[in-house]
């Protein structure tokens, strides 16, 4: 509670307008807060300075008399001191009860009546509060209904979802198939064998690729060419006056090698693969012998 | 002979001092007695709830506590507890006459037409005085909780103001009238 919405409490408590809820908190902080007490009261004091300031109406005689006698007439009055006894004052006294058991009957009904009418405020005031639960209670099944409706929407959403899912695994594992079907149907693997017979000891393999326009060539015991040579791979295809170039071989010292390559031209179709021995660092076109060829 | 405060006079009361109580009553009667009918704009109905307010100040004057206020404080709320209670009653029994009385000066805050809403202020300036020191929004909502003892929920409906407003005002009306009796304390009783 801010500073401003005690001050607030006080002065509402003060004018006595709080009801329930708001009135017991009050009542609470002013006798358990000795800093809004004082503001309670230094308030309602000035209520009551306000209060003093309304112009004085005299009070009609008979108003006077019947207030300035009540303290005689009043059974529940603080008991007097009472020195002397005797019959007359007995009866008088009986008397004078009979008179305050009347006022008390007039000022029982007089409080009856408040009470009756608080009352009826507190009825009123229920009434509106079980109105508002009924409201509150609407209020609440409508949303309860909503979040059904939305639970279920989402439901099949998520079923959708999952069924899309499955369909969509469905057609990548399809897809797969197919792409890996693609590559295989693109794939060509050739075994090149040598021409002469100092080659014939000499394994070569060739994977390739048309899709991608390249490959991978794998050799063993490949005899070491001369220094100022180098060996060079060649693809055949009819749709290229000669054969494509497809790289330099460089084997290891045991003659091994597995070298991936890529043609120079775009080829349409790898009929073949050759081998020469060319000048060192290649030709552009092929013009020594060939060692080895394979489809 | 020093004069007794109103404190020392409901301690005496309490003891069942008829001559205190007699004090009490001249010294604040006429002034409770103007409360009641400023509230109840009937002297008849407004001397009957003084009569009972008095009857309780005699039974119950232990009940006065003075950490929670003054006496003449606790005595004047009192009265104005009873008279709003009174006149509360009088407009259940009689809803008609009192509903209409309700009603046009209902309409002439909410209307808030400036010569209506001065007319209401003038009535409430020649009831009490003070008033005219105090803001005209604080006049206002003051003079209905003070005088027909709203509640600041009705307030705000019959101004049709926020509720925050109308408590917001009420506490600014009563910080200016504690300011006020601060500076010039002879005027409190």
């Amino acid at each position: 509670m801010t500073p401003e919405e005690r001050s607030e409490l006080a002065s509402l408590h003060a004018l006595d307008l709080l009801s329930g809820v708001e009135e017991e908190q009050a009542i609470l902080l002013e006798h358990s807060d000795a800093d809004f007490a004082q503001e309670v009261k230094s308030q309602r004091d000035a209520i009551g300075a306000f209060a003093a300031e309304i112009e004085p109406l005299a009070p009609s005689d008979t108003l006077s008399e019947r207030i300035l006698s009540l303290p005689m007439k009043d059974t529940n009055s603080p008991a007097p001191s009472r020195n002397s006894w005797s019959g007359w004052a007995v009866a008088a006294l009986l008397a004078l009860s009979c008179v305050g058991l009347f006022w008390q009957f007039v000022t029982a009904g007089s409080e009856q009546s408040a009470l009756e009418d608080k009352n009826q405020q507190l009825e009123a005031d229920s009434q509106l509060s079980r109105d508002q639960l009924a409201s509150l209670g609407e209020e609440r099944d409508n949303l309860r209904q909503k979040i059904a409706e939305i639970q279920s929407r989402n439901e099949e959403l998520l079923a959708k979802i999952e069924q899309s899912n499955t369909t969509n695994q469905d057609l990548l594992a399809k897809l797969g198939d197919l792409e890996k079907k693609n590559q295989l149907d693109s794939l060509r693997i050739a075994s090149l064998e040598g021409q002469i017979e100092e080659f014939k000891n000499t394994e070569a393999i060739v994977v390739w690729d048309q899709k991608q326009n390249k490959g991978r060539i794998r050799l063993t015991n490949l005899p070491a060419v001369e220094a100022d040579k180098d060996y060079q791979l060649w693809i055949v295809d009819p749709a290229h006056d000669n054969p494509v170039d497809a790289g330099l071989i460089v084997a290891n010292a045991d003659g091994s090698a597995e070298i991936p390559f890529t043609a120079a031209d775009k080829v349409t179709k790898a009929s073949a693969f050759a081998i020469s021995i060319e000048k060192k660092g290649g030709a552009p076109v092929a013009e020594g012998p060939i060692v080895f060829v394979g489809k | 002979m020093a004069t007794r405060t109103d404190e020392e006079i409901l301690a005496l009361i309490e003891q069942g001092n008829e001559s205190a109580f007699t004090e009490f009553y001249e010294r604040h009667g006429a002034r409770l007695l103007g409360l009641a009918n400023a509230i109840l704009k009937n002297q008849r109905e407004a001397e009957d709830v003084l009569q009972e307010c008095f009857l309780h100040f005699w039974n119950k004057a232990d009940q006065f506590d003075a950490s929670r206020g003054k006496a003449f404080t606790w005595a004047s709320l009192i009265v104005r507890h009873r008279a709003i209670d009174r006149l509360r009653q009088l407009v259940r029994q009689n809803p008609n006459k009192h509903r209409q009385q309700l009603e046009q000066e209902s309409e002439k805050i909410s209307n808030s037409a400036p010569d209506e809403r001065a007319e209401l202020k003038d009535r409430h300036q020649a009831t009490h005085r003070m008033l005219r020191s105090l803001p005209e929004d604080q006049q206002v909502v003051l003079g209905l909780a003070f005088f027909q003892g709203m509640s600041h929920g009705e307030i705000s409906m019959r101004l049709q103001q926020p509720l925050g407003t109308v408590k917001s005002v009420i506490r600014r009306s009563l910080l200016r009238l504690r300011d006020r009796y601060q500076d010039s304390p002879e005027d409190l009783p």
